[in-house]
């Protein structure tokens, strides 16, 4: 049985911000049915309450201070559209998500 | 085709002596970088003009200043996702073409300050994404000892260009053992720090808890020299220890008797793991033995989990670093797109390799509503019971000693098509990436003409122990001096 | 006219009094022109990392 098929593929590319062929997002969906049985054997490990690994660390905080920026041309000159202030990209068009 | 350079070391001693300079090494290196090109495929771009500059800046100043470090004068090579002002950072992605970093990684500016010279960038798994160099838009790297074999991966550029004496010493990342694995199947020395111990700002992250930045060298000594120059607190990174840079070179006295070196049993009971790399790892623990380490069992209960949790912890990291790949900013922007959702879509699906996306989607899915508590929040309970096998290893042990690989370079084009297969080739690698600590591997000996390498994980903050197992191992054999034979 | 229920919403910005910006040093030129105040974290250059105000 299958978790994962084309359509749960389209659905999380749409999520990631990724357009798939039809033929790519079926090689993904069996790539990625193939790791997730793999992966599937950490549901039967008893991890006997630890907490989660990631939680509760110590961030260090920095001082509110204003620092030199860079310079408009330096922050624009990998830019693929501007008009020498800004970074230019398409509209928003109508019916769009937002997500 | 120009001599092999030798270590970071030796050249040092030649330059002291005034047996060469640094122009000449530099010459060299370029030269080296060039003739190797079309059969290895190490590098993918290189700063000939400023590489020159700097190497005569470099000795005009020896004989009136006193060395600025081991370093200094001498040849280099950076993975190509480590940001350096003025030059392309590709990550080997076409989603990068084009772009140019204007400012320099911390590692960067240290490395600048104690007069190393960038000769230039290697290739890699495209955003340190693999386990061979295949995944890169600039082709694959080959393994100098066998060139229908991959390097490893994702710094195998790196691997390469010291495997084959083009630079001394170059600098990789380590997600999953990005820079052990490479080293074992090269022949060469790769360290991992400790997570924290070496900034990560302006290293292109793939999985912030997990990257961390290190040399590979044909020794020891030549790591510890890099890692003293590139360690300590940053405070552009908040996840750098509060610590002063390492001191690990001067502590290289050869002296190992007392040390106790833990073998785990679920690595060395040798179900997947090629019986010849079995075999040299033994005989490498046998060689600690007589150098006066002792050796125990131990075991870490949980390592079949940890390829399984690397692989949903990474990837979820992953899509999030990687959603800053838009087409605004930056990079690659798809032509002519109506609106801004079909330009983020189009920039990323047209700028992303296959292994690439693969990941993107699995770490969105797992993080996604409704499947985050079964996976990515399992997948750190399981990362904490990993660290706790670790320390209670560790407790009765100064370091520990396993493989690196379960295996010997593979053919290219073996893999690509099984990404599962290709992951499992992590299997002892991820757990030091999932619990911190620091991690080293260095040749042990040969099977089937190909490199293997053993590995060292130690206590965190302990990157010295590694690196005096490792120094006193290589005062007693010959492993990382030999040297493949390239066709001229 | 009755029959109708009044539903208000108040969607409420607060604009926090730093020098500097949350995860980077730049100022805070509110009312500037665009991307005069801007670093490789901010504009989410590949490699830069935020440190937290």
């Amino acid at each position: 049985m299958s978790r994962i098929g084309r359509a749960e593929v389209e659905r999380i590319g749409h999520l990631a911000r990724l357009r798939l062929e039809p033929e790519e997002a079926d090689a993904l969906a069996r790539d990625l049915d193939a790791i997730l049985g793999y992966v599937a054997e950490l549901e039967a490990l008893d991890t006997g309450g630890a907490p989660p690994a990631s939680e509760s660390p110590v961030t260090p905080l920095r001082e509110d201070r204003a620092a030199a920026s860079l310079p408009l041309e330096r922050a624009l000159a990998n830019a693929p559209a501007s008009d020498g202030s800004a970074f230019l990209v398409p509209p928003v068009l109508e019916g769009e998500d937002e997500g | 085709m120009t001599e092999p350079l030798g270590t970071a070391a030796e050249l040092r001693r030649a330059l002291d002596a005034g047996e060469t300079t640094s122009a000449a090494l530099v010459e060299r290196a370029l030269a080296r970088a060039e003739a190797t090109a079309p059969r290895l495929n190490a590098f993918v771009g290189l700063r000939a003009e400023a590489a020159r500059r700097e190497a005569a800046e470099s000795d005009a100043r020896r004989g009136r200043e006193p060395a600025r470090s081991p370093l200094d004068g001498i040849p280099i090579a950076l993975k190509d996702n480590i940001a350096q002002a003025g030059e392309p950072c590709g990550c080997a992605s076409r989603i990068l073409a084009g772009y140019v970093s204007p400012y320099d990684a911390t590692l960067v500016e240290r490395l600048r300050a104690a007069g190393a010279i960038v000769v230039g960038r290697t290739n890699m798994d495209e955003f340190a994404m693999g386990s061979s160099t295949e995944h890169s838009c600039h082709g694959p790297t080959r393994n100098p000892w066998d060139l229908a074999r991959s390097p490893g991966g994702s710094s195998g550029g790196s691997a390469a260009a010291v495997a084959a004496g083009i630079v001394p010493l170059a600098f990789g990342s380590d997600t999953g053992g990005s820079i052990r694995q490479p080293a074992s199947f090269t022949g060469i020395v790769g360290l991992k720090p400790g997570y924290g111990r070496v900034s990560r700002y302006g290293l292109v992250a793939f999985a912030s808890s997990l990257d961390q930045l290190g040399p590979l060298a044909r020794s020891a000594e030549d790591c510890a020299a890099a890692l003293d120059v590139v360690s300590g607190r940053d405070p552009r990174d908040s996840t750098s220890l509060p610590e002063p840079p390492t001191r690990c070179r001067e502590a290289l006295a050869g002296d190992v008797a007392g040390l106790a070196v833990g073998l785990p049993r679920e690595a060395l009971a040798g179900a997947g793991c090629d019986p010849e790399v079995s075999r040299a790892v033994e005989e490498g623990a046998r060689e600690l033995e007589k150098a006066g380490a002792t050796l125990r069992e131990v075991s870490l209960p949980h390592t079949r989990y940890a390829v399984a949790t690397y692989y949903l912890i990474c990837t979820a990291e992953a899509s999030s670093n990687l959603a800053r790949f838009d087409g605004v900013r930056y990079g690659r922007r798809a032509e002519s797109a109506a609106g801004l959702t079909e330009m983020y879509e189009r920039s990323r699906s047209e700028g992303f390799g296959r292994e690439v996306k693969r990941r993107i989607l699995l770490g969105t899915y797992v993080l996604s509503a409704g499947y985050y508590d079964a996976y990515y929040r399992k997948a750190q309970r399981v990362r904490a019971l990993l660290r706790r096998d670790f320390e209670e290893a560790l407790a009765s042990c100064d370091a520990l000693l396993l493989p690196t690989a379960p295996e010997t370079a593979f053919p290219l084009g073996e893999r690509t098509a099984d990404p599962l297969r290709m992951y499992l080739s992590d299997v002892y690698t991820v757990s030091a990436n999932l619990t911190g600590a620091p991690a080293l591997s260095l040749p042990c000996g040969f099977a089937g003409g190909l490199p293997v390498g053993m590995q060292l994980v130690g206590r965190s903050g302990d990157e010295a122990t590694l690196l005096r197992l490792a120094d006193a191992f290589q005062r007693r054999t010959d492993y990382h001096l030999r040297r493949p034979e390239l066709p001229a | 006219m009755s029959g109708f229920e009044t539903v208000i919403g108040l969607e409420v910005h607060a604009h926090l009094a730093t020098r500097s910006k949350l995860f980077c040093a730049c100022a805070v030129g509110y009312g500037d022109a665009p991307n005069l105040h801007t670093c490789p974290v901010c504009l989410a250059l590949p490699g830069a990392l935020p440190v937290l105000n």
